[in-house]
């Protein structure tokens, strides 16, 4: 790619100086930023502000005191669902869940991200096999009711989007007004993660006659389980 | 790909006539136009959020080259490859070259406009790269070999039996269905394996923010987030104004532009990558390039009117609205953006002469820029190149208004100028009127005059102006305007 290279620095200097040699008139200062949440609000009606968000998107919202009770619901919800298989991201939020005791007893075939030898038999196992995947949350964002996840060595990206159906559990502590808090925890200090995801509700489409389909290349289902975590 | 602007009444004249064209512009939109208007007005400040947004999209305007250079420096820093293509071609090889370099058996593409500009599709082929569209309604067209119809909705005007049959040809569809549902699930499937095996994905850039370098995508379906975390390599394109000046701009931006697309309030992901993945992650990408596309962009960037089309952020509302798209649909307007967006942004990327039908087909009726979350007066600048093309402007490629426009304007000009030929010249004009009248009416004029007067009726005009009734009524008569 050496050509490219000498052809790029080319373009880039020609680009920028034509740019730069145009009229320009400067800006005036902008307005504040309008905000999506009132900052005043408080605790509990932020998170109602959330489970109606997440409600109106397409989520299925279940509330839990503690973390026996979050593992309840799982085990209530892969009956019902008949899921046997699941592959579970290994975040803060997992990992405090204590979960291959509960699966071992539950009889649930669990798998963890550093149960993988190479990328390789992650993806077989991510598109293949899974038929959910488990995953904490780094922020809830109520204005919208969306999901904020980074990305790193605990935390996957294709385990929240392969299969077809994403657990996500959210502790309320995590839980945030809007997009603006969100950006700012993660990306005002420190290092950057390589990419952080928004999940706002399942995987849609209306391409075709415009009817909605749900699961057209992501989860048909999303599951939040607000985790109540003031109590320790 | 291919340029039809230059077909765009012929186009327009075979849409209005196609039924299930006329079934899709009665519904689709309406609908998300309706979307955006519920949304918006649930909000408590709705103008507040356009006007900022537009106040951070002229802003981006204005520092463009400050900002492109920030966003380059920090994008080296997360690890990206910064690519600057000066146009299609330079995009086109750089991509297909990195394919061959890498060896790879097929590529996948997330929905973006600027490919269709560049046609990269099409370049592939030529290369001999296999690509898939992997976002439903782009999957379609790429199937049918169609343009896209609506931003937001590519194939919405597809009949379900052309899809099926499409499906069952390309897509591997065992069992024929034309139910939109089992469609989807066909397309999911189908396209599920590209993505397990992908090595090469390519997608857009919604927004890409200065201040950390970082690319932000949105949409609902699933297929670009695949094409960021399944494969070995990363190609997303941006095209030179897609940058923002902070984080908190371009998530603000982020806001307005899924409102005004679709009114909600996120589309269901957004990725927002800063570099490839780190040591240690099991997916997403070894190597992100980053393409800057100018394509003829820095021009026209030297006229301050013209760059004002440079806000637009692709949200397609301004379609929703547009009583023309309203009636012709996406095809007319023969290349990658249809409706007012493509209005004023095909004539500059293309140039007035072989877009004249496009800033005309326009009612002038302002709804594109009252919904616009980028500010942009879409009115004003279909007028400016109205004017820039009658004038023959070199740089845009103007045509020079025609001889007899030309006379006749002269002719205009020089009555307008003296009074005493303009009376008797109109006087002339109206009582030559006035011998087309049949019952009370003037319903057809011959000549230069035929169009404009097939579909408007005029009252006869009467046997004074006003003028000489004023005057008449100064010198004491009674200054009647009967015949």
């Amino acid at each position: 790619m050496g050509r490219a290279m000498v052809m790029t620095e080319n373009t880039r200097e020609t680009i920028l100086s034509k740019l730069r040699k145009a009229p320009h008139k400067g800006v005036p200062a902008r307005n504040p930023q309008p905000v999506q949440v009132d900052p005043e609000i408080d605790r509990p009606a932020l998170i109602d502000l959330l489970k109606e968000k997440l409600t109106l998107v397409g989520c299925r919202v279940f509330e839990a005191q503690g973390r026996k009770a979050v593992r309840g619901i799982l085990t209530d919800l892969f009956h019902q669902e008949g899921i046997s298989r699941i592959l579970a991201s290994e975040d803060e939020v997992i990992t405090s869940l204590n979960l291959r005791d509960w699966a071992g007893e539950q009889g649930f075939e669990l798998k963890s991200l550093s149960d993988f030898e190479t990328p390789r038999d992650y993806k077989e196992a991510v598109f293949l096999e899974a038929e959910a995947g488990l995953t904490g949350v780094d922020f809830a964002a109520a204005s919208t009711g969306s999901l904020v996840l980074a990305a790193g060595p605990r935390q996957a990206r294709l385990v929240s989007l392969a299969p077809i159906s994403h657990f996500a559990i959210v502790p309320l502590s995590r839980v945030v007004p809007d997009h603006q808090s969100v950006v700012e925890r993660i990306f005002g200090q420190g290092e950057r993660p390589s990419q952080v995801f928004w999940i706002t509700g399942p995987s849609r489409t209306g391409d075709i006659e415009a009817i909605i389909n749900l699961g057209m290349h992501g989860p048909k289902n999303v599951f939040v389980i607000l985790l109540d975590d003031s109590t320790g | 790909m291919k340029v039809k602007t230059e077909q765009f009444l012929q186009t327009a004249r075979a849409e209005l006539k196609n039924e299930t064209t006329r079934k899709f512009l009665e519904v689709f939109p309406q609908t998300l136009g309706g979307l955006r208007n519920r949304a918006f007005s649930l909000l408590p400040n709705p103008r507040e959020i356009l006007d900022h947004s537009a106040a951070i999209r002229a802003e981006v305007i204005d520092r463009l080259p400050d900002l492109l250079e920030t966003f380059e420096k920090n994008a080296q820093a997360n690890g990206a490859r910064v690519f600057w293509a000066g146009d299609a071609d330079q995009a086109n090889d750089y991509i297909i070259g990195l394919a061959r370099d890498r060896g790879v058996p097929y590529i996948s593409k997330g929905k973006s406009m600027v490919t269709e500009e560049m046609g990269l599709n099409q370049a592939l082929e030529k290369a001999g790269i296999d690509v898939w569209e992997t976002d439903l309604g782009e999957f379609i067209t790429q199937l049918l070999g169609l343009p896209p119809f609506h931003i937001i909705g590519p194939a919405i005007n597809v009949p379900v039996e052309q899809i099926r049959d499409v499906f069952m040809e390309k897509a591997g569809m065992t069992e024929p269905t034309t139910d939109p549902v089992e469609l989807g699930q066909a397309a999911r499937r189908f396209l599920r394996e590209k993505f397990h095996h992908l090595r090469m994905g390519v997608t857009g850039v919604n927004i890409a923010v200065a201040e950390t370098g970082t690319i932000f995508n949105v949409e609902n379906e699933g297929n670009i987030r695949y094409c960021k975390s399944s494969p070995q390599i990363q190609v997303s394109i941006m095209t030179l104004e897609k940058v923002a000046p902070t984080m908190a701009d371009a998530t603000f931006l982020l806001w307005s532009l899924c409102l005004s697309s679709t009114g909600q309030g996120l589309g269901s992901y957004v990725t927002m990558d800063s570099g490839p993945r780190k040591p240690g992650e099991l997916d997403g990408p070894e190597e992100l390039h980053i393409i800057i596309l100018d394509n003829g962009r820095s021009d026209l960037y030297q006229d301050p009117v013209v760059r004002e089309a440079l806000r637009c952020m692709r949200c397609g509302a301004c379609l929703n609205f547009c009583p023309v798209y309203g009636q012709i649909g996406g095809y007319p307007y023969g290349w990658a953006y249809s409706g007012p967006m493509g209005q004023i942004l095909n004539p500059l990327l293309l140039g007035l002469d072989i877009t004249p039908d496009l800033y005309r087909a326009c009612t002038l009726c302002q709804k594109c820029k009252t919904v616009c979350p980028a500010g942009i007066n879409h009115t004003d600048l279909m007028r400016y190149y109205r004017m820039k093309d009658a004038a023959g402007d070199r740089e845009m490629k103007g045509r020079g208004a025609p001889l007899p426009d030309k006379a006749l304007h002269r002719l205009y000009a020089l009555t307008a100028d003296n009074p005493g030929l303009w009376t008797v010249l109109s006087r002339w004009l109206n009582l030559s009127a006035n011998i087309f009248e049949k019952d009370g009416k003037i319903d057809h004029l011959p000549g230069t005059a035929k169009g404009w007067s097939s579909l408007r009726d005029l009252p006869p005009f009467p046997a004074k102006t006003f003028h000489r009734r004023w005057k008449e009524m100064e010198r004491g008569g009674k200054g009647e305007g009967s015949k």
